[in-house]
């Protein structure tokens, strides 16, 4: 279960208690905390100082900043004996959920460092520190490390049932000036009596998923699905905002619990540009179906150093229910540079919760003429913009010079698969004439004739027929699934192999013989009139 | 060095005092600690508690535990003599009783002592530390096998250097080779993501890291020959960085080289088996007789669109070997492409571009443009035909070669193809347990029980400390009934007992036990 609502502790003039767990320590001064992830259930609290150190030019890279961090990581003698448990499906038959909880901090270390190639310099268990009985270890970060070469040093104290571990992080060249401020956090720990037992949650989020996973899902209602996904979005809200160190803003929008700590002026920026993208992408493609979109949560950290020790988690700290997007205040990146991921990802938690399909068997032009469009979005006043960057125009400036043909219409369409890893100098990035065909099917007023005629909204059409014929595939497959006879022969093995060998690409190309057979039967004049609007349309790019 | 007595005789009242918690090391450089054990004249066995398992005396380096059996049948009437005076046979020496005890109470503290000292070292911060003319090595392993490998590697750095005419720039020291003691290890300290099996860091600092295969060793020297080869093509202008199709292919084909540590010598060109096997399967080469495919299966790569690969991945470094295998294979050829590659780094009429963190390299269209001029070909297709054509001659000649194509068939779900191909290497002398765990493997796939429980046996016998192996019996005896279940579960818990800090036998064990 996750510690975000269960064990909150404080942090008061540089002391942070949690009287839940039961212990306390010296926060260095001047370092502040850092919220942890909503489904952390290990550490406890993390804390960063407001000193950035600059690492060996050589060694660590030219580029090399650090800010060093403190974590504390509670071991729970239950949670980690607790590796399988038995329960009841629908049916009541029993199903066994196996876990893999951290061990002790060194399996923690061993199963989650992600800076690098480490090994413990130091290992040295039952060591005295006052009353306390602690393990010390020290891990270096030498070989491959992502920002420097990292030097962490960590006391496990033995609570009652709990074993915490202080563990600070420091860049290698500047350890031996700071471990002192750390050896002082560590003399200063103390356990104390613990005070109530840790509240329980309700454990709905536990049990229950708002998403396609759940094999009942497409026998509810509509409203029943609506209601499932607000009530996991209030819980999960709830838990992040109890979760929140001082310091932190809470604010609600339409489709957002916005949690910041940036500046006023970039929060209100950021929360105005998701709003406009998220409303464009319910009136752009909410008519897809009757499904509801969950409300996220917006998280703004103050700075990259903030959100990098925000976004560090345990390795198990992950839930399908989560509809966060956390990001972080850049004073150097403009709108389109900062906010195009911010886009990108508002939109592809949009697509998983209207279709769980929808992103795997979109035909594969339509998929990246849309991502790409959407990751080129920039919000002005109230108004979402899609503006191409200058690689597609220099990728049809070196069409031009190679005097190649860009490729027609029924050409993009009708792409196999495969063919989009086998971009060459002839034909360069296959990726921006997908995204300046999306562009022309929907930047013109009115759609080309064309397409106009085969429904009201030729994309959604498209996407809607995608999901249809994905489904019919997908039970299609499980029908024909196994030839109960086993291959007997070499011979019928190979065949075997043959068949089942690029299953993800077939089954992609069927999808889309499929949609453009349902939707896109057109005659070759048909066909011949969109390519002459398409090129009309290049040629007011000045792409042609 | 090895501490297994040869006595043969102790009468078995004396083994009481002997029963102890005894440690062994391996030579492969893994231990046992805490069990008790018994030595015998052709190994030790380990009782673990859930069976025993014994451990041939040639896997053994070290152990604590001392020998107390004999044979009484062939006593000379002097030797009967001799123990009816309360004499012991002790080392080939009679001596009294008190005499040996001692001795052998001194023995175990000393090999207990090497014991303990040798699995330090095995933690990196305690690692080994040695220098050799062109290198400073730092390893994990036992220094006695480190040894064959820091010969090896300054073997291959004098062939190669004076085989391609390069002399180390005057301001480079020796390059630092890291080498540890196991594939997980390597990850773990190396930081090498999951299925990397070496690699060159060609910027500061400039190391070389890879790990020692106990199952395979001749894969460990095919990555030392593989990526030490980087470092010395790296001489040749440690500003300049390779294209990674001709980088890695000849890397690769160097990887193939053949060392006789008797005589400290090399050989290159051999044929990188694995590889071939993968390539053969890509264009159908590798189906079986009679049997027409259908065009699609035969999927050849070009040398054009090889050349301007962004992504050179394990496939593609088949196809490179493959080329460059010919190219140095056929004599119109060697010295042209030999010459071309030092020029891609030296020669100033080929254009350089700035890549990443100021290398300079070469774009695709020029290496085109001078591979054909050197090799002094009209036109790539020419070449490439001339390539294929070498492919569809190659053939796997040896039971790696096989051992590696029964792998990868089993990867590609063919477990009936994969038996025939294990079974080969088996035929042609495979040593390598790990074959017969792959032809166990494809035999539970076909419900060949009995076979597969052979196999594993087998493998078992070869390697009885290799956990996974008992895992891979137990699967196949727990769809036998009741009490195939019963004895799957206590070797899943003896394999347990082996390996109890493997995260996958964990998974196999503590997990399948629901505690």
């Amino acid at each position: 279960m996750p510690n975000s609502l269960s064990a909150q502790g404080t942090l008061r003039r540089g002391v942070y208690s949690n009287s839940e767990l039961g212990f306390q320590l010296k926060v260095p001064a001047k370092w502040t905390q850092v919220p942890t992830q909503v489904d952390e259930r290990w550490v406890v609290a993390q804390f960063q100082s407001d000193m950035r150190y600059e690492g060996h030019v050589k060694l660590d890279g030219p580029r090399c900043r650090h800010r060093p961090t403190m974590r504390v990581i509670k071991f729970d003698e239950a949670v980690s004996k607790d590796i399988a448990s038995v329960g009841r499906d629908a049916d009541d038959a029993a199903v066994r959920t196996h876990k893999r909880p951290y061990r002790n901090y060194r399996d923690y270390v061993k199963r989650n460092s992600s800076k690098g190639g480490f090994y413990f310099s130091v290992e040295k268990p039952g060591a005295k520190l006052g009353k306390y009985s602690v393990d010390i270890y020290e891990v270096k970060v030498e070989k491959l490390s992502r920002n420097g070469r990292r030097h962490y040093i960590a006391y496990v104290f033995r609570g009652t049932g709990i074993d915490f571990a202080v563990e600070f992080d420091f860049l290698e060249y500047k350890f031996k000036k700071l471990k002192s401020s750390a050896l002082r956090c560590f003399r200063s720990f103390k356990l104390i009596p613990r005070t109530t037992g840790a509240r329980q949650s309700s454990g709905i989020e536990d049990r229950i998923t708002g998403t396609w996973l759940d094999p009942d899902w497409k026998n509810k209602s509509a409203a029943e699905r609506r209601l499932l996904r607000r009530k996991i979005a209030e819980l999960r809200a709830r838990r992040a905002i109890a979760g929140l160190p001082r310091g932190w803003r809470v604010s609600e929008s339409k489709h957002f619990t916005i949690l910041s700590n940036a500046s006023k002026k970039h929060t209100s920026r950021l929360v105005k540009s998701a709003e406009t993208c998220r409303t464009w992408l319910d009136k752009r493609f909410g008519a897809m179906n009757d499904e509801y979109v969950s409300k996220g949560i917006l998280r703004i950290c103050r700075n990259y150093d903030e959100f990098s020790v925000y976004r560090t988690r345990s390795s198990d700290a992950v839930s399908l229910n989560n509809r966060e997007i956390a990001t972080y205040e850049n004073k150097n990146l403009g709108n389109g540079a900062a906010f195009g991921p911010l886009f990108y990802s508002l939109y592809t938690q949009f697509m998983a919760e209207k279709h769980n399909l929808l992103h795997s068997s979109t035909p594969y032009w339509l998929r990246s003429g849309m991502e790409d469009y959407l990751r080129s979005a920039r919000v002005r006043g109230s108004k979402i913009e899609f503006t191409s960057s200058t690689y597609v125009a220099k990728t049809f400036r070196l069409l031009r010079r190679s005097k190649v043909e860009p490729r027609t219409p029924r050409q993009l369409m009708n792409l196999a698969d495969s063919q989009f890893s086998k971009g060459n100098k002839k034909d360069p990035v296959i990726a921006h004439q997908l995204e300046t065909f999306f562009r022309f099917i929907e930047s013109s007023r009115k759609q080309p004739k064309i397409l106009e005629s085969r429904g009201s909204d030729f994309v959604l059409d498209y996407l809607r027929e995608s999901m249809k014929a994905a489904e019919e595939y997908e039970t299609a497959r499980k029908a024909s699934k196994p030839s109960s006879t086993a291959a007997v022969t070499e011979a019928e093995e190979e065949e075997r192999t043959r068949q089942r060998s690029g299953r993800i690409q077939k089954r992609r190309n069927a999808i889309c013989k499929a949609v453009n057979g349902a939707l896109c039967g057109w005659s070759d004049t048909e066909w011949q009139s969109l390519d002459r609007a398409y090129r009309v349309y290049l040629k007011q790019q000045k792409y042609l | 060095m090895k501490t297994i007595p040869t006595c043969c005789f102790l009468p078995l009242l004396l083994l009481a005092p002997l029963v102890a918690q005894d440690s062994l090391q391996l030579k492969d450089g893994r231990f046992v600690f805490g069990k008790r054990m018994t030595a015998s004249v052709d190994g030790v066995t380990v009782h673990f508690d859930n069976g025993n398992v014994k451990v041939p005396k040639e896997l053994i380096r070290s152990c604590t535990a001392r020998d107390a059996s004999g044979n009484t049948t062939d006593l000379s009437t002097s030797d009967k003599d001799k123990m009816a005076k309360g004499l012991v046979m002790f080392k080939g020496r009679w001596v009294k009783a008190v005499v040996r005890d001692k001795q052998i109470a001194r023995d175990r503290v000393a090999s207990a002592r090497r014991i303990e000292a040798a699995k330090k070292r095995r933690k990196w911060v305690n690692r080994h530390k040695m220098k050799t003319r062109n290198f400073e090595f730092e390893f994990t392993i036992d220094p006695e096998l480190m040894r064959g490998y820091m010969d090896l590697m300054e073997v291959y750095y004098k062939v190669f250097t004076k085989e391609w005419r390069i002399r180390k720039p005057s301001k480079m020291g020796r390059l630092k080779v890291c080498f540890y003691h196991d594939r997980q290890y390597f990850e773990q300290v190396g930081g090498a993501p999951s299925g990397v099996i070496g690699y060159f860091r060609f910027v500061e600092p400039i190391e070389l890291n890879f790990f020692y295969d106990r199952m395979d060793e001749g894969a460990t020297v095919d990555v030392m020959f593989h990526e030490a080869n980087h470092y010395l093509t790296h001489l040749i202008d440690p500003k300049f960085h390779y294209p990674a199709w001709v980088n890695e292919s000849l890397a690769e084909y160097y990887g193939a080289s053949s060392w006789d540590p008797k005589t400290k010598t090399m050989q290159t060109g051999g044929i990188q088996e694995g590889r071939l096997a993968v390539l053969q399967d890509a264009v159908g080469l590798n189906k079986i007789a009679n049997r027409t495919g259908s065009v699609d299966d035969e999927n050849w790569l070009g040398l054009e669109d090889m050349i301007r690969i962004k992504r050179f991945s394990a496939i593609h470094y088949a196809w490179g070997w493959s080329f460059v295998h010919y190219l140095l294979s056929t004599p119109k050829y060697k010295s042209k492409f030999k010459k071309y590659y030092i020029d891609l780094a030296k020669s100033k009429k080929i254009k350089k571009v700035l890549g990443f963190r100021a290398f300079r390299s070469v774009e695709p269209d020029e290496q085109i443009k001078w591979l054909k001029s050197y090799l002094g070909v009209k036109d790539l297709k020419v070449l490439e035909k001339e390539w294929h054509n070498y492919i569809r001659q190659m053939k796997a000649a040896s039971a790696n070669g096989y051992h590696w194509a029964g792998t990868f068939a089993m990867s590609r779900g063919m477990p009936i193809k994969a038996q025939r191909l294990f079974k080969v290497a088996i035929d042609m002398g495979s040593t390598n347990p790990m074959t017969w765990v792959g032809l166990g493997r494809a035999q539970h796939r076909k419900d060949k029980n009995a076979e597969a429980v052979a196999s594993f046996d087998k493998a078992i016998s070869m390697d009885p400390l290799a956990a996974m192996f008992y895992i891979y019996k137990a699967r196949v005896l727990e769809e036998g009934g009741e009490a195939g279940k019963e004895e799957g579960k206590k070797l899943r818990k003896l394999a347990f007992e082996i390996e109890p800090d493997n995260d996958q036998i964990i998974m196999e064990t503590v997990w399948e036990d629901g505690k």
